[in-house]
């Protein structure tokens, strides 16, 4: 009898995993009232990298309408239908209508330095200059944070257009997640996904979100970040070397290299570049073993924050003109590069977020117009499902340690024109909690669309 | 190569062994010191201390350290007490873990060894056997990020890339998100490490099975046993210290699983592992604490497997 039982045990529990395995009723791809909001249903936008979220707009018929992305996925499109993608003709944006209040976020990429050498100090002060702010958004799918960096380097007019939407905008915000400790980000995005694959679940998922805010946002110190050495008034024929950390790899390091060739060319300095997409880590690891980069990409604002806080990063206000930077730039970005008062980041290059990508082509096929307010665009996306499309195409997925990312942009857009710039600020500062009526109206926004929630 | 790491290079290749010959030589001579009587009791303990301080830097003081880590803030500056632990068990998303945890080791460790015995066992019957061999072990040689990604198309949501939906497809099935739902997805993951593993354990019971004299097994068939009876009553318990070699380091693989998860899901949709936990814990979140802490309690569940085998192998040299 026991024998009996031993052989049927695998047995047994090979049925527990066939039971697990099998499906447990999926949200298909159809909701139950027409077709879905996003297309092939919210498990096709978890499972989308987010630089193919867009890719429905080009297919014929187009399997969606919209899609919601930073001014950077104009690079994507360009990337992914090279015969198609034709700025103002196959793809164009309208930036996502204002509701109780109007705004635009933005993004960034930002660099820090993290030795204090002769060869970095000289590479930071070009970087924030107009002449190699201006050679990214040139080779595209970039803006400039610098005000001297005019319309007209800007290779189309879309990109011309996104910029002028950046330099026009009243209320200009960060995107609150970069800006959050990194233990608070990290679990924002995990929220996004959950929230899109169980949107009943939302009461508790917003629950977690505020257990993690008591003790994400605990322990945060004063920073006092020690002041690098200016760099040579002359730097030509500097020589040396210096060793750059970034994410950037392929297209994005070929743009950045052609950024910073005419330094190179000046000053004769051998560049050591290195490539990580989970800089995060990358960073901590040589940070703690005494080894970090001489200047290196940061992961954004937060962890920005966290460095200049242990000590890591050293403050600019030495190596840059700060009169000349607080001619160049809005002030904003400079806020956004400093921690308690100190300038430790800059910013390599900008993006706007929030922005609605459109196939003009399609549109007018189905004679659609472009929404001039958010009423408008809620009933273009009603028409454009009653027509049988699911209106939006949504991308979620992305490298290990940034997935969800696209999600918490659409909520920071929410919560930035739902309840204004003044609740967005004490969100992302930490004393905004996340099961308040505020934030949870925004999800509810996102789910509306993304996972079917209506 | 610059001459800096060349030179490096020639300090270790000979450095190392004339150090070591000359602290053997160091040794003896500090003996001779000693009446000839009592360098018996000393000797071995003046060998094997490079040994004894090497374990303590490498093994002990980490261990010490990491464990005092665990019962301080999440920059280590200041004690906290058992916080971070009750913490930790406070949370469902750690209880989640330790049952991921849980699955891979029975589920992992179990279909392996099952799989892997029943393949060496029929390999070892026909002529093709070492062909047999090699392919399942194939998969061991490919790394577990180029494993991950590879399984990653495989499972792709879109049938025009993920080869098991496009297999479904063909047969009616509409395409199923494999990664995204819990539990499925922690299964899904266990078979990325199956395809993996099972080749360690063919190749090693394969071993173990060459090992069993073909004398016993032809004297029991003679006997009138038939070839179930031969595999339960001999093959099985003469096997059975080679398949618990296998298993337990079947399980400390799955206890340490860290590249599959962290590549195919990165912990999300409730698929984390003790071993992206504490990377999580350590790099995402900078927060020391909680992961010393997620390293001691790996430590501790890693204890027990470890004492069985040791018991296991102590018993084996007893019977010797």
């Amino acid at each position: 009898m026991t024998r009996r039982l031993r052989f049927l045990a695998p047995v047994a529990l090979a049925a527990l995993v066939l039971a697990a395995c099998s499906n447990n009723g999926s949200p298909g791809a159809s909701g139950a009232g027409g077709a879905s909001y996003v297309a092939g249903g919210p498990n096709a936008a978890l499972n989308t990298q987010f630089g193919n979220g867009g890719d429905c707009l080009f297919a014929d018929p187009p399997g969606c309408y919209l899609h919601h992305q930073a001014s950077f996925i104009t690079s994507f499109f360009e990337d992914n239908f090279p015969d198609v993608a034709k700025a103002g003709e196959t793809y164009d944006f309208f930036p996502m209508p204002a509701m109780e209040f109007s705004a635009v976020e933005t993004a960034g990429d930002l660099f820090g330095m993290f030795k204090d050498t002769p060869q970095a100090a000289s590479l930071m002060r070009y970087l924030v200059t107009a002449e190699a702010q201006a050679i990214w958004p040139g080779i595209g799918g970039a803006l400039s944070a610098n005000s001297q960096v005019g319309a007209d380097v800007y290779p189309d007019e879309t990109s011309a257009r996104l910029a002028q939407v950046l330099l026009d905008a009243e209320t200009v915000r960060f995107d609150a997640s970069d800006k959050m400790p990194a233990e608070m980000e990290a679990a924002f995005r995990t929220a996004i996904l959950n929230y899109v694959q169980n949107p009943g679940n939302l009461d508790s998922i917003l629950s977690d979100l505020e257990g993690t805010r008591e003790t994400a946002y605990a322990n945060i110190g004063e920073a006092n970040p020690p002041a690098a050495s200016a760099a040579p008034e002359d730097d030509s024929n500097l020589g040396g070397e210096i060793n750059i950390l970034a994410v950037w790899a392929d297209a994005e390091q070929d743009a950045f290299m052609q950024v910073i060739q005419p330094w190179v060319d000046r000053t004769g300095v051998k560049v050591n570049y290195e490539s990580t997409r989970d800089i995060n880590a990358t960073l901590t690891t040589r940070i703690e073993g005494g080894n970090p980069p001489d200047v290196a990409g940061l992961p954004g604002p937060g962890a920005m924050a966290q460095f200049a806080r242990s000590g890591d990063l050293f403050s600019l206000e030495d190596v840059l003109d700060t009169d000349q930077m607080a001619q160049d730039y809005n002030e904003g970005w400079i806020a956004d590069g400093s921690v308690d008062g100190h300038l430790v980041g800059i910013f390599i290059k900008a993006s706007a977020k929030g922005f609605i990508w459109y196939n003009p082509k399609a549109f007018e096929a189905k004679g659609y117009e472009v929404p001039e307010d958010f009423d408008g665009l809620n009933t273009l996306v009603d028409k454009i499902r009653s027509d049988g499309t699911p209106p939006w195409g949504i991308g979620l997925n992305s490298g290990a340690g940034s997935e969800g990312w696209p999600g918490t942009d659409w909520i920071e857009d929410f919560v930035l024109r739902q309840s204004g710039p003044d609740v967005y600020d004490k969100w992302w500062q930490g004393t905004q909690a996340w099961d308040s009526p505020e934030i949870k109206e925004a999800f509810q926004a996102f789910g509306k669309w993304a996972a079917n929630a209506g | 190569m610059d001459l800096g790491t060349l030179g490096m290079a020639i300090v270790v290749v000979v450095g190392v062994p004339a150090v070591t010959a000359g602290y053997a030589l160091l040794a003896e001579r500090v003996l001779m010191f000693l009446p000839s009587r009592r360098r018996p009791a000393y000797r071995p303990w003046l060998w094997l201390a490079p040994g004894f301080a090497f374990l303590i830097a490498y093994l002990i003081y980490p261990t010490i350290s990491t464990f005092i880590l665990s019962l301080q803030n999440a920059s280590s500056t200041e004690f906290v007490g058992a916080s971070n632990y009750t913490r930790l068990f406070g949370l469902d998303s750690f209880w989640t873990t330790i049952l991921n945890t849980v699955l891979w080791i029975v589920f992992f460790a179990g279909i392996v060894v099952v799989i892997g015995l029943i393949i060496a066992v029929l390999a070892d019957r026909v002529r093709y056997e070492t062909v047999v061999k090699a392919l399942v072990f194939l998969p061991l040689a490919v790394s577990f990020v180029a494993a991950g990604v590879i399984w990653n198309f495989m499972y792709d949501f879109n049938p025009a890339r993920g080869t098991v939906n496009a297999a479904l497809g063909v047969a009616g099935i509409e395409a199923q998100s494999w990664l995204t739902e819990w539990p499925r997805n922690t299964f899904m993951l266990i078979i990325v490490g199956i395809w993996m593993w099972v080749g360690f354990a063919t190749v090693i019971l394969s071993a173990g099975l060459k090992g069993i004299s073909s004398e016993l097994l032809e004297a029991a068939r003679m006997d009138g046993a038939n070839e179930f009876q031969v595999f339960f009553r001999i093959i099985l318990p003469l096997l059975a210290p080679t398949i618990s070699v296998v298993a337990t380091t079947i399980v400390i693989t799955a206890l340490k699983t860290f590249d599959i998860v962290y590549v195919m899901t990165n912990g999300q949709y409730s698929t984390e592992v003790i071993g992206t936990l504490f990377y999580h814990a350590r790099f995402t979140n900078h927060d020391a604490g909680t992961a010393a802490a997620v390293a001691i309690i790996l430590l501790l569940t890693i204890i027990p497997v470890m004492l069985i085998n040791i018991r296991r192998f102590q018993a084996q040299e007893a019977i010797r």
